[in-house]
């Protein structure tokens, strides 16, 4: 068959096709699209037909492009996942999540001591030694922390119901992008997530050390019980996302490295997509609870409960259906 | 041969048939990035005003600025056939490795690991990773599993240039003839004279004299095709 013959025998069905095709692609729900439908596979089979038959016989470049873009563009609508965005979100932090947490246990640990022993290390050099904190953090940010939690000041005062607002937003900003450079950073073996968690224990470690020293702490602590968990541990987890990611590229295992990168990397964006959550609550936390001008005791306690809270979650969520 | 010379990338489908999706190079990517950033700039400007209405109206700029940093391109990757402006501006898509439409995990992926493509500066990685990789993928894609295509080829089925069709003076193997009619499909694109030179090279075949010789290609391009 000559290349025209065989293109005016089709020609038609291929309309057809396109046809439905743009109806589809536009999400225009038109009748005359809705009744096509239930012919969307058998066109979508014809059309891949046609093109191993043009391809074979040659029939040229413009034609075989043609019949490749409605293959392409057919089996990307015959082929699109679907399923309801509620079950799986309920799936995802009811369950998969705190799951996905403790099966890198070893990470999380390894993660949590390169956050933490900088931090207590650093806090205690800066409780003997104030200036420290002038090596780790400009002059200007420190008189902003330091007007922040005088005891003299009223922190609370400060803050309506407007600002609270607006320091959720910069806590949303700042430090839910703060965990998505860390897992991405992480890709270069690791190693940006390990800098990151052991410069954000070296500052909190010397600002808190500080504080101490010149007996500021009560205002911090205060401040930073109610959502230090969340934040906190979501830091962590979001450099074990991090580091797991990295640790694709160094032990690939018995695949080549772009395979295992292909093939595990959206379990790390998973356990990035959780701590981002964690982060989220922790900056509503931070905005609309940790200011609020309440007795210590009450804040220490709801801290605490935070800090319950979390470990539960993460220690037992999702153990009852993973049997 | 030709997925020596030209940047096609192929998939099977499961319908047996090998799919072929033409992948992008740096200098389209690049404009398209250029273009988004505009797109994006212009964004920033626009909600500039909002830092005038007081704490909530700054609150509301803070998270845009977020949503608008971190989740421009994957919600137009998502939403809109895996093409941000830029991207639909050129002609170009993203899609899975396997060329059907990416979805959050994948599009979260290759967008968030920007920030090391961006590495050293200017997204000196990311140009790297682009020309030395066969698919230009950077280094995002490759962790995504995913490809920037061109889908502007809403091909027309263009007629071949005119000409007298004649027969080959020998039988042509397929290939052969496929050379011939891809001679005709590009003709347009270069200079007459051009033309003119590459189809010389034929002179064994079309048997014409100093000029003529384009012309009894196409004309045999023409007959190939059933012209007569």
């Amino acid at each position: 068959m000559k290349r025209e013959a065989f293109i005016a025998a089709r020609h038609e069905r291929w309309q057809r096709f396109e046809s439905l095709l743009e109806a589809l692609r536009s999400g225009r729900k038109d009748a005359q699209a809705l009744e096509a439908l239930p012919e969307l596979p058998r066109l979508y089979r014809h059309v891949c037909q046609d093109l191993a038959l043009a391809r074979r016989r040659m029939y040229g470049r413009e034609l075989v492009e043609r019949l490749n873009l409605m293959a392409l563009r057919g089996r990307e609508q015959l082929y699109r996942a679907q399923s309801s965005y509620l079950a799986q979100v309920r799936q995802f932090f009811g369950a998969d999540f705190p799951r996905l947490v403790r099966e890198e246990w070893r990470l999380f640990w390894i993660c949590s001591a390169l956050f933490l022993l900088p931090l207590v290390g650093v806090a205690l050099l800066a409780h003997s030694r104030p200036d420290l904190l002038y090596a780790v953090v400009d002059a200007e940010s420190i008189e902003q922390f330091e007007a922040m939690y005088d005891p003299a000041g009223k922190l609370a005062e400060k803050r309506g119901a407007a600002a609270n607002v607006r320091m959720f937003a910069f806590y949303i900003r700042n430090n839910v992008g703060i965990d998505f450079r860390i897992f991405a950073s992480g890709l270069a073996f690791g190693i940006g997530s390990i800098l990151a968690l052991i410069y954000n224990g070296v500052h909190f470690g010397a600002v808190a050390g500080h504080f101490l020293a010149i007996g500021y702490e009560e205002e911090l602590f205060v401040f930073v019980a109610g959502h230090s968990s969340w934040e906190l541990v979501a830091m962590v987890i979001s450099a074990v996302a991090g580091m797991r990611l990295g640790s694709l590229l160094v032990a690939p295992l018995a695949r080549s490295r772009s395979r295992a990168l292909v093939e595990d990397a959206p379990r790390c964006l998973r356990l990035l997509l959780g701590a981002a959550a964690m982060t989220t609550l922790a900056a509503l936390i931070e905005g609309f609870w940790s200011a609020q001008p309440l007795p210590a005791s009450i804040k220490y306690a709801v801290g605490a409960l935070m800090w319950l809270l979390m470990i539960v979650y993460l220690w037992l969520g999702g153990r009852r259906r993973a049997a | 041969m030709r997925e020596r010379l030209d940047t096609l990338a192929t998939v099977e489908a499961p319908e047996g048939v090998e799919l072929s999706l033409r992948v992008a190079g740096l200098s389209a990517r690049a404009l398209a990035f250029g273009l988004d950033l505009l797109v994006r700039l212009a964004i920033f400007s626009a909600l500039g005003w909002l830092a005038l209405f007081g704490d909530i109206g700054q609150a509301l700029l803070l998270l845009a600025l977020f949503a608008v940093e971190w989740f421009y391109p994957v919600v137009f990757e998502v939403f809109w056939n895996g093409q941000t402006l830029g991207k639909r501006v050129l002609g170009l898509a993203v899609v899975r490795d396997d060329g059907t439409s990416v979805g959050w995990s994948a599009s979260v992926l290759r967008n968030f690991l920007r920030v090391v493509d961006f590495l050293p500066g200017l997204y000196g990685a990311a140009v790297v990773s682009t020309l030395l990789s066969r698919d230009g993928k950077r280094i995002g894609d490759h962790v995504a599993g995913t490809l920037v295509v061109h889908v502007d080829g809403r091909a027309k089925l263009c007629a071949l240039p005119k000409a007298e069709p004649c027969a080959p003076p020998i039988p042509l193997a397929p290939e052969e003839q496929a050379a011939v009619i891809e001679f005709a499909v590009r003709s347009g694109d270069w200079s007459p004279a051009r033309r003119e030179e590459l189809a010389a090279q034929l002179a064994p075949l079309t048997g014409a004299s100093e000029h003529g010789h384009s012309a009894r290609v196409l004309g045999m391009a023409r007959w190939l095709e059933g012209a007569r």
